[in-house]
């Protein structure tokens, strides 16, 4: 489990991005952090994965401080950048796949063999000898995840995993999200994307004025419009619609399958 | 204006990718030719006479050959080399003291330095050899592998690292750099002079340090995140064949000679 708690963070110059901010994620369960541009968002996924230090506050993971379990903690977190460019390094796709590995796994052979599952897996096999800045943003994204997948990690930070991505991509990062859910990680995403936040979150935290507001059920946040106008964002558009029509139904579906699920619920009542 | 720039930084960026991914070479050990590659290098550079680097310059091509890497390419940097080596060597002929001859040009008279044709051309055998070396060392090994063989010479992990990282991004920062001047050039609505045109390529300067600066910081931090053990992935050892070796002894031959021959 990773605990970030009362977190203050101020970059060079002054400017306090953080000012108390926390956040809680369990195992098995997608935590998302919504916000304004420029709130933090960015800054405390990074502080979560002990890249930046907090002036004040602490992380804990699996309630231990993650400072005094570094590096080795690296290998149980896995974050991936919000901007693909700043994440890929490597000269191919195949030696960014390998990066981590190749500090954790004793043969080549390892390597070459769990680069190539991880390929298969984000259908990647056809780009392994591309230089990663040659793929299109949807490629990118999938080298990304699959560089930090690759690994295992048992906690996963996601940085607006969606931004710039078709409707296609966005299905695809969704379904990895899930699977991850379901193979008991921790997922954190950080992003704008009300939709797809409304379909993986289990919980909402609003990061607003350098604070977190929230970390309640995500249905609760999303149905909020007083909420979320707190991270400039609006509820999802089956609610919008549900409510311009005055529609009432219960639960508050906030995407077509919840709404397709209780309207097909017999004695839904309107 | 505008357009030719980028037109140039667009090639430019493409070459050095080029260069990056496109060498499958396994000719040489790459530890091996980037030291044989240094050495002679070094032996053309320094050398006083002719013998040491015309015999350099004569085994670049036949390096190429053997290696079967792109001899047309190669040959253009070697033509341009040469032609810019000639260019800023010529006025050695006039300038340098020494035995004269007079050569009358109409009413001009020419006086021209024995010595300073000798300078001008051992500059420019020194300079065309070195450049065609290398160069032929990097088309054979690509730049990628070249940073392997500079960690099989056991240099400091930092030093390749920051080598590797570099080559990979500096096409990534020109291409940034060309949509930079696009987004300036596609707001200049009417017909512009040099001096206008100029500070608004120059802003671009700028623009490409903050970026880089704040790209680096980022990168930084998602290579510190993947990083679990302190010590960098290695490369993976390279087989040492009688090419190899055959390169080994002729390098030592030759930096001998022109070590001899001063």
């Amino acid at each position: 489990m990773l605990r970030v708690e009362n977190v203050y963070f101020s970059y060079p110059g002054g400017v306090e991005v953080l000012k108390g901010a926390s956040l809680t994620a369990n195992r098995g369960e997608v935590v998302a952090v919504i916000g304004p541009n420029g709130s933090g968002k960015t800054t405390l996924l990074m502080i979560a994965a002990g890249l930046l230090e907090p002036s004040r506050g602490l992380v804990l993971l699996d309630g231990k401080p993650l400072r005094k379990q570094l590096p080795e903690a690296r290998r149980r977190i896995g974050l991936v950048f919000q901007d693909p460019d700043d994440q890929l390094f490597n000269p191919t796709v195949y030696d960014e796949i390998a990066f981590t590995l190749r500090q954790i796994l004793p043969t080549k052979e390892d390597v070459d063999g769990r680069v190539l599952e991880v390929a298969g897996r984000f259908k990647l096999e056809n780009v392994l000898d591309k230089p990663p800045y040659k793929l299109s943003i949807g490629e990118k994204r999938r080298v990304t995840l699959a560089s930090i997948l690759a690994y295992d990690p048992e906690v996963l930070l996601l940085d607006e995993p969606t931004a710039n991505l078709s409707s296609r991509y966005v299905e695809e990062i969704e379904e990895i999200v899930l699977d991850a859910k379901k193979s008991y990680k921790t997922v954190t995403v950080a992003s704008h994307d009300v939709e797809f936040i409304a379909r993986v979150a289990d919980r909402i935290y609003i990061l607003n004025n350098g604070t977190t507001v929230g970390g309640l059920n995500a249905k609760s946040i999303l149905a909020d419009e007083s909420l979320l106008a707190l991270a400039d964002m609006k509820p999802p558009l089956v609610l919008q619609a549900l409510r311009l029509l005055k529609i009432n139904l219960e639960g508050n579906p906030l995407t077509i399958k919840d709404l397709l699920e209780t309207v097909e619920k017999p004695g839904t009542s309107q | 204006m505008g357009s030719i720039t980028s037109s140039f930084l667009e090639e430019l960026a493409e070459t050095i990718n080029a260069l990056n991914h496109e060498s499958n070479s396994n000719f040489f050990n790459p530890s091996i030719a980037i030291l044989s590659a240094l050495l002679l290098t070094g032996s053309a550079s320094f050398s006083s006479g002719f013998k040491t680097p015309l015999l350099i310059l004569c085994l670049s091509p036949l390096l190429m050959l053997l290696a079967r890497s792109r001899i047309y390419s190669w040959l253009k940097i070697v033509a341009i080399t040469a032609l810019w080596a000639i260019t800023v060597s010529t006025p050695l002929i006039f300038t340098s003291s020494g035995s004269l001859a007079n050569i009358a040009l109409g009413p001009v008279e020419l006086r021209i330095s024995l010595e300073g044709f000798y300078l001008m051309a051992t500059f420019t055998v020194r300079v065309v050899a070195a450049a065609a070396v290398f160069t032929a060392f990097i088309f054979i090994l690509g730049w990628r592998r070249m940073v392997d063989g500079l960690r099989g010479l056991k240099m400091p992990e930092v030093a390749t690292s920051l080598i590797s990282l570099s080559i990979i991004y500096i096409p990534y920062l020109i291409r940034e750099m060309v949509k930079m001047l696009s987004a300036r050039e596609v707001r200049i609505v009417r017909k512009t002079g040099f001096r206008e045109l100029w500070y608004v390529l120059a802003s671009v300067v700028g623009d490409l340090m903050l970026r880089s600066y704040e790209h680096a910081w980022r990168l930084e931090k998602a290579i510190k995140a993947r990083s679990i053990n302190p010590n960098s992935p290695k490369a993976g050892g390279c087989r040492v064949w009688i090419n190899d070796l055959i390169l080994l002894i002729l390098t030592f031959c030759i930096t001998m000679l022109g070590f001899l021959s001063g």
